[in-house]
């Protein structure tokens, strides 16, 4: 009714008016700052007359409240709580204040509203029928700038904002939904709900009690909904960090609670009690495995407080459990939606993985994880977050264009335009086509692997079991290495990453060998994504790395168990991103910045490392980023292209050296093997079971995937030579060129046309698939670019074609999947050779004969398709597969079986007896065929005629029952550390004769990585089949034995009495010093990448770091 | 055309590129086909070891212990210009083994003495230090004797062209297992009447170091020519016939000791054989693949080449050529025969002289296997011939070398020495030029000079080398192939 005008007898007006619900505004306030008077006069100045306000003060200094709201509000209500108790405990004191309201208008007093919004928000109410109700936030200084418009939260309460942060209201936003979470700060909500629900939850005492009261409401049968048109302005004294956050009842502690802490404990109590016991038992282990990588990537960002605040979240509730319990079946007595109802309105997924990946993916790990650390937050000059805000989705890695402006408020896609018309794009131009391409193809990746997430990786190839952390750095460190009789060879730097990454994994061996092995595919697919960035368009970027996933070369090493190959697959993209980079060919760059990395020398420093890295694995990667250069300055002359050619190779050369700088003392030790080094990146093959032509273009280089169909990639991969221009025909060029040279490559050593030199075909091919991959990338690129606005001709023909090529051209990939382990074996030589694992008396050694594919361990070649390797008498291990270049010593072993296999010889066992020598066994196949049990893999049988061979020999006996390798038994075995009462000393050099192999009883325990080898010993000769027998010193009872020479590397000891000896290394530490020198390089590497800006160097370039501020509630988002 | 395509930029050189390299190499890889599988080269199954062996081994079996049906004896003969010490192990049927060690002095023969073992039949393993011993061994009864070169192998096949059981005759196979492991061994018989697989003969399990002899006309009764396959499951064995045929009231016919073939072979030759009046003979051609075998079979007189003869042999059946009936033969006249198969992966080749009852003295019945190429294309081109046992341990009573046949192999003339070895020195026994397919058989005169020293044989090329030995009354009864040398020996 107008002011002024009185009602006459007859009106309604009094009833209508005595029908507007009686709103009560309880504004808490805890020593409040001066804004308190310009919220408290917005209530004043609200047009809804049934309003009455309710001033909670908490604190101390009660009566200058008092007095402050009486000259702002003289109808006010003002009272006093005692202590602090936190915003909801004392909102819920209103409950019992009030009588007769039927909405509660719970503020904060920093909140300002405008005159209409009470107004609005309870006529939204009725509207909508809705329990509780929230206002549009907008900034306290800026109204133009949007707060919050309700909030959502995912499954594990992780609260996520409708907005993205410095959002202008354009009105963009001012829509009536409904929510998850009504915001704190100004919250509509009916009396008898609030009452029915009791309140908030008075254990929140700050930070979630929005996301519990919200999420017990909707349980409760209410609806949450936003009203836009009521708009309000929030301080956000505490969350925005203006004032500091004082809490009783904290218990004091060396780390302060931040509101980062708060935040999770309350998320995490609000899952624990909002969801029913069965929804829990599923929610609960993902929310848990969320919490553990997000600490784990904090741990790696170091950053201490998201470490804290997670793990302390769940210490925090866990020591609560009775008390979430008993809440948890009060609010089941209110329940009228159940959790599946309630989670329509959750975000799907993980909000804040989501949201991670997305910087991630655009921004890198540092900046990725600068974000969640705030207090590394660079700023621009007008003090805005100078990362990029992201729509928290990963599919936002491949949306440079501004399609993702499309998302609706729940990141769904609406598809239509603003006139409601179907939008129709064409395909993969949309980052949601893009982002379904690349889940489809991660799908069909984690269907063809699902079989090697779990359970035990097969004895195949080099899948052999990881040391321990301990053991690998004790490997890496060791002066003596047990392969072949022993060598004092540095170890692969493969084993110092190895054990650095089992250390981090807390020894998680078996997780480190999934993650290392299966992580290449998605790893190689990512570097791809990088490579192609700065080249070609989202949509060519998705195309080629579907397609670079789609390559049947790492399923054919992944089935072969060939690490080196998937480390190939894995580093060749970011090989080529870096050396692209570092020679500025266009349309490639460095990138300015402050930091020594973007520098040309830190760029190669980078690429070195990389290739270091690699190389520990996969040696051939080392001289094929040679090839590699080579071939695209061959690949530029050829088109033409005015590019820093000689830089290419300069920069190679220079990443090649960094790399053998960063691996010297392994270098170092390999080039001693002499001309026998090169058999470091491979052993010879067999001609007549090396892949022929067509295998190495299609990449069958494996069980899985060898379908010819694969061709059709190939053949899609010319389309840019056809039709691209300018850059993109270059690196066409340049990637072609490459190809050839890889397939060239590949296919030459195989056939033992290069000698030696045979690097493994897994390695030499992954640059060539790599170019294919590209090329089709740059292919689609050309398509859109080059021939766009021209007349349809032959070029828009093949174009087409080509696309169907790559569709189906990836079947044989797709096809492979449906097998769940990529044709990979599941059972290799560990069930046959199980008996190797049983204790048995006396220290020995097992002969490994076969092709050198087929080898469950690393080893030297006899001759051309055969290669031998020694182990300790046990199933191998990886110390063994990465073997040294060098057989040392061992190379006894191989003159005796060149000798068998000539016919020279029926006394194969008593020439392998030195190097103590008790089982030979030959492997013909990349694992055991087991009638029934394992099907065939591939085929890698010995030279023939080698059984006929061995079986020959009048001193080896077939051991009988071992299934799918044929497996012989050494007669005339000793042991490796053996005495023998009296006795001539055995010969020093030349054939052992019967005599020299008889009679020998096994002393001492086994020598592992140059521990000593202890054991009582008698009177007599004590023989040692160590090498190099120089570095190793005899003691009984701590005096030395004289040593002399047995078998011509071996060493003998007179023993004169009976004691307790010892045999250990005892030469000087030169090789764990030169390793730790070389650790040393690669930390000071590590923190010159990582390293702090030079800002005396460019100051405009470094961003001044934030100051301190706590974490504010909407970036609860963020990881 | 596109300006973007009309420009500067030179892309057909990178297409052509592309397409000559995929496309050439396809071409070349195409031409120079799929490598041969790595491995050793199919080797003779008897091969007298390099000198500078560490050790070899040689596998003798067939004897039957003294009194049974074929009692003999081993000869160790040196090649080495240095002595050869050799651990013999003998075993018999009953488990029961002796050991001896015996040394043979450079380029000498020694004969060791067998121990007597419980059992009827014998095997021996010979396990030298070094290499250059050659050991052949020599069986003995009142039908005749025989003699052959002992295995330096073991093999999961052994293959056997000829064989009687009709009549009297009796066909044994002896089978050794000299290996540390135990074997299975399954028999099969090739009849004109198809394959039989005898149920006594399959799954025979010898173990290790054990010898065990089948009596085949128990089970494939009544067959003038049986072949023979032996196969194992597991390991390999060595195996060896011996054949005694028995004519009209037991008091004639022939012993003969055949040592199985390994490997079918494309290429057979009989250096030398003859026609007795009124005497059976024939040349046995197994085939033993899967594919039919096109096989030719060249008679050579001294006079010049016959018309050849040529059948396809079926998979799994034996030809069985009466070269006693051809009358382009003459009677008592040597002649080569060279033996030739394509289509398949070759063919096993011997040859039986039939019992001839009614001459006067009755010659000799037996077979003998033909020479195989591998024996006669061994790269060194060198073969020595055993003597049939020295002076105080003849074979039979003057037994002694009756003619030594050379039948140049190769497509081309060929140089050719045979030397008598001794300790004291090297007697030139003849030498000269062999034209391609011809060969040169030597006189027992001339052979006289080396009496019962080796015979070393040198050539330029591949030669197949036979020496018939004697007293057998006929040609080829009773032969001693050349066996082939792995190294060079110093002449």
């Amino acid at each position: 009714m107008p002011e002024g005008v009185e009602a006459g007898p007859d009106s309604l007006g009094p009833l209508m008016d005595a029908q507007v619900p009686a709103v009560v505004a309880v504004v808490v306030t805890t020593d409040p700052g001066p804004w308190l008077e310009e919220a408290l006069s917005s209530l004043a100045a609200q047009d809804y007359e049934e309003l009455s306000v309710l001033v909670l003060t908490t604190g101390e200094d009660d009566s200058e409240v008092t007095d402050r709201v009486a000259r702002v509000l003289p109808d006010g209500f003002v009272r006093h709580l005692p202590g602090r108790p936190g915003y909801a405990a004392a909102s819920n004191e209103a409950l019992g204040m009030v009588e007769g309201a039927a909405f509660f208008l719970l503020l904060h007093d920093d909140v300002a509203l405008d005159p209409d919004a009470v107004h609005k928000l309870v006529e939204e109410s009725f509207r909508s029928n809705a329990g509780v109700v929230s206002p549009k936030f907008v900034n306290w200084d800026d109204p133009r700038v949007l707060l919050h418009v309700g909030l959502s939260c995912d499954k594990t309460g992780a609260v996520v904002d409708r907005i993205t942060e410095g959002e202008f209201d354009h009105g963009q936003h001012d829509a009536v939904r409904d929510v998850f979470v009504a915001p704190g700060g100004c919250i509509l909500v009916r009396a008898d709900l609030f009452a029915e629900l009791k309140g908030f939850d008075a254990g929140i005492v700050a930070m979630g009690e929005d996301l519990d009261l919200s999420w017990r409401s909707q349980v409760a049968g209410s609806r949450v909904v936003v009203a836009p048109d009521a708009r309000v302005r929030h301080r956000e004294v505490i969350a925005g960090g203006l004032e500091p956050l004082v809490l009783a009842g904290e218990p004091e502690g060396r780390h302060p609670v931040t509101m980062q802490s708060l935040q999770r404990r309350h998320e995490l109590r609000s899952v624990l009690k909002n969801y029913t016991r069965l929804t829990l038992v599923r929610v609960l282990p993902q929310a848990a495995l969320l919490a553990f990588g997000e600490v784990v990537v904090a741990l790696f960002a170091r950053d201490r407080d998201r470490v804290r605040a997670v793990s302390g979240a769940w210490r925090w509730n866990f020591r609560r459990l009775t008390e979430l319990s008993k809440l948890r079946g009060e609010l089941a007595e209110h329940r009228l939606f159940p959790d599946a109802e309630v989670r329509r309105l959750q975000v799907r997924g993980s909000a804040r993985l989501s949201a991670y990946l997305s910087r991630l993916s655009h921004h890198g790990f540092v900046a990725a994880n600068a974000v969640a650390a705030t207090r590394e937050r660079p700023e621009d000059e007008n003090g805005h977050a100078a990362v990029a805000v992201l729509t928290g989705s990963v599919g936002s890695a491949f949306s440079e264009d501004a399609d993702f402006d499309e998302l609706d408020d729940l990141g769904r896609r609406a598809g239509r335009d603003r006139f409601g018309r179907q939008v129709r794009t064409a395909p993969l131009t949309s980052g949601r086509q893009r982002v379904v391409a690349l889940v489809i193809a991660c799908i069909v990746i984690a269907i063809g692997t699902r079989d090697l997430f779990f359970g035990t990786l097969p004895f195949v190839g080099q899948l052999a079991p990881l040391p321990s952390w301990s053991g690998s750095w004790h490997h890496f460190f060791s002066g003596w290495q047990s392969s072949g009789v022993g060598t004092t060879a540095p170890a692969s730097p493969a084993f110092g990453l190895i054990g650095l990454t089992g250390t981090v994994l807390f020894g998680a061996m078996g997780t480190l060998q999934r993650v290392l092995l299966l992580g290449c595919i998605p790893l190689g697919a990512w570097g791809v994504a990088r490579f192609l960035k700065p080249l070609v368009s989202p949509r060519a970027r998705v195309v080629a790395v579907i397609c670079y996933l789609g390559v049947p070369l790492p399923y054919g090493a992944l089935g072969a168990g060939r690490w080196d190959g998937l480390v190939a697959y894995a580093v060749f993209p970011f090989i080529a991103l870096r050396l692209a980079r570092a020679a500025a060919v266009a349309p490639y760059a460095l990138e300015p910045g402050p930091r020594w990395r973007s520098r040309p020398i830190g760029q190669v420093a980078i690429l070195g490392a990389v290739i270091a890295a690699a190389s520990g694995f996969a040696p051939a990667v080392l001289p094929m980023v040679l090839v590699m250069a080579v071939a695209w300055v061959l690949g530029s002359a050829l088109v033409g292209a005015r590019e820093p050619t000689v830089r290419i190779l300069v920069v190679a050369v220079q990443a090649v050296v960094m790399a053998i700088v960063l691996t010297l003392p392994w270098v170092v030790g390999t080039a001693l093997a002499g001309k026998g080094s090169v058999a470091i990146f491979g052993l010879p093959l067999s001609g007549a079971t090396a892949p022929d032509w067509g295998d190495v273009l299609r990449f069958a280089v494996g069980p899985a995937a060898r379908s010819p169909i694969a061709w059709l990639l190939v053949l899609a991969a010319a389309l840019p030579l056809v039709i691209a221009r300018g850059t993109r025909l270059a690196w066409a060029s340049r990637l072609w060129v490459t190809a050839l040279a890889s397939w060239g490559l590949a296919y030459a050593t195989t056939r033992g046309d290069l000698g030696s030199f045979t690097p493994s075909e897994t390695v030499v091919l992954a640059p060539a698939a790599l170019a294919v991959a590209v090329c089709i990338g740059i292919g689609i690129a050309a398509f859109e670019n080059d021939l766009s606005g021209r007349e349809f001709g032959w070029r828009q023909l093949v174009s087409g074609a080509a696309l169907v090529f790559v569709a189906v051209g990836l079947l044989p990939v797709l096809g492979a999947a449906a097998g769940g382990r990529w044709d990979l074996p599941s059972q290799g030589v560990e069930q046959p050779l199980a008996f190797l694992t049983q204790p048995s008396t006396g220290v020995a050694r097992v002969l490994w004969l076969g092709d050198p594919r087929a080898l469950p361990t690393g080893g030297w070649s006899v001759e051309s398709g055969l290669a031998y390797a020694l182990t300790p008498e046990d199933l191998p291990t990886s110390a063994q597969v990465f073997a040294p270049a060098g057989p040392g010593p061992a190379s006894e072993v191989a003159k005796a079986v060149r000798l068998a296999v000539a016919g020279g010889t029926v006394h194969l066992g008593r020439l392998l007896a030195p190097a103590g020598v008790r089982y030979v066994v030959v492997v013909d196949a990349l694992a055991p065929s087991l009638v029934g049990v394992e099907p065939a893999s591939l085929s890698a049988p010995p030279p023939a005629g080698l059984n006929a061979d061995l079986l020959h020999q009048s001193d080896l006996q077939v051991v009988p029952g071992v299934l799918g390798v044929q497996v012989y038994e050494n007669g005339a075995d000793m042991p490796v550390t053996a005495t023998r009462a009296g006795g001539l000393p055995v010969r020093a050099s030349g054939y052992p004769s019967a005599t020299d192999v008889a009679g020998w009883q096994s002393v001492l325990s086994a020598l592992s990585n140059g521990s000593a080898a202890t054991g009582a010993v008698p009177s007599g000769t004590l023989y040692a089949g160590y090498a190099p027998a120089g570095a190793f010193t005899l003691k009984v009872d701590g005096k030395t034995v004289a040593r002399q020479p047995a078998f011509g590397w071996a060493a003998q000891y007179a023993v004169t009495a009976k004691g307790h000896a010892a045999l250990s290394l005892s030469q000087f530490p030169l090789v764990p010093l030169v390793v730790l020198l070389e650790l040393a390089a690669w930390v000071v590497l590590a923190l010159a990448v990582i390293g702090r800006p030079r800002r005396e160097r460019e100051p405009l370039a470094v961003a001044a770091p934030l100051p301190a501020e706590p974490v504010r509630s909407t970036e609860t988002v963020t990881l | 055309m596109t300006p973007a395509h009309t420009s500067h930029e030179r892309r057909w050189r990178v297409a052509a590129l592309v397409v000559l390299v995929i496309a050439g190499v396809a071409i070349a890889a195409g031409v120079r086909g799929t490598p041969a599988p790595v491995g050793a080269a199919p080797s003779p199954s008897a091969l007298v070891g390099a000198p500078d062996a560490e050790s070899t081994a040689w596998y003798c079996t067939g004897q039957s212990a003294a009194g049974g049906v074929s009692p003999g004896f081993l000869v160790l003969t040196n090649t080495a210009p240095r002595p050869v010490s050799a651990a013999i192990t003998f075993v018999s049927d009953s488990g029961a083994t002796a050991h001896a060690i015996a040394t043979v002095p450079p380029r000498g023969v020694v004969v060791p003495a067998i121990p007597a073992l419980s059992g009827s039949w014998e095997s021996e393993t010979v396990i030298t230090s070094g290499g250059g011993l050659a050991v052949t061994q020599t069986v003995s009864d009142a039908l005749g004797w025989s003699q052959a070169p002992c295995q330096s192998t073991t093999s999961d096949q052994w293959y056997f062209a000829g064989g009687s059981t009709a009549a009297a005759n009796e066909l044994y196979v002896s089978l050794f297992n000299p290996t540390a492991t135990p074997v299975v061994v399954d028999l099969s018989f090739v009849t004109p009447a198809g394959t039989v697989h005898p149920i006594n003969y399959q799954g025979i399990v010898l173990p290790a170091g054990q010898v065990a002899v089948e009596n085949v006309a128990t089970e494939v009764q009544e067959i003038s020519t049986v072949s023979t396959i032996v196969t194992t499951r597991t390991g390999r064995v060595v195996a060896a016939e011996v054949q005694e045929l028995i004519g009209a009231g037991g008091t004639t016919g022939g012993l003969s000791l055949v040592p199985g073939v390994m490997t079918p072979q494309s290429h057979w030759v009989i250096p030398q054989a003859q026609e007795v009046p009124g005497g059976p003979s024939e040349i046995d051609v197994f085939n033993p693949g899967s594919t039919t075998e096109s096989v030719t079979v060249r008679f050579r007189l001294p006079s010049g080449p016959l018309a050849p003869l040529s059948k396809k042999v079926l998979p799994g059946t034996t030809w069985a050529l009466p070269a006693s009936a051809q009358t382009r033969i003459p009677d008592n006249q040597t002649y080569a025969t060279a033996i030739d198969a394509t289509g398949g992966s070759g063919v096993v080749v011997s040859r039986t002289v039939g019992v001839i009852d009614g001459a006067t003295p009755p010659p000799q019945a037996g077979m003998a296997l033909a020479v195989d190429g591998l024996s006669s294309a061994v790269p060194t081109h060198e073969w020595v011939v055993p003597p049939p046992g020295t002076s105080g341990s003849p074979a039979v009573s003057g037994a002694a070398p009756e003619y030594l046949a050379l039948f140049n192999a190769s497509a081309s003339s060929e140089t050719y020495s045979a030397t008598a070895t001794t300790a004291s020195g090297n007697k030139v026994v003849a030498a000269g030029t062999l034209q391609a397919g011809t060969e040169v058989v030597v006189p027992a005169s001339t052979l006289a000079v080396a009496g019962l020293d080796p015979i070393v044989v040198r050539a330029s090329g591949p030669l197949a080398v036979s020496e018939d030995v004697g007293p057998s009354a006929g040609i080829g009864m009773v032969s001693m192939p050349g066996i082939p040398l792995a190294a060079a020996i110093d002449a």
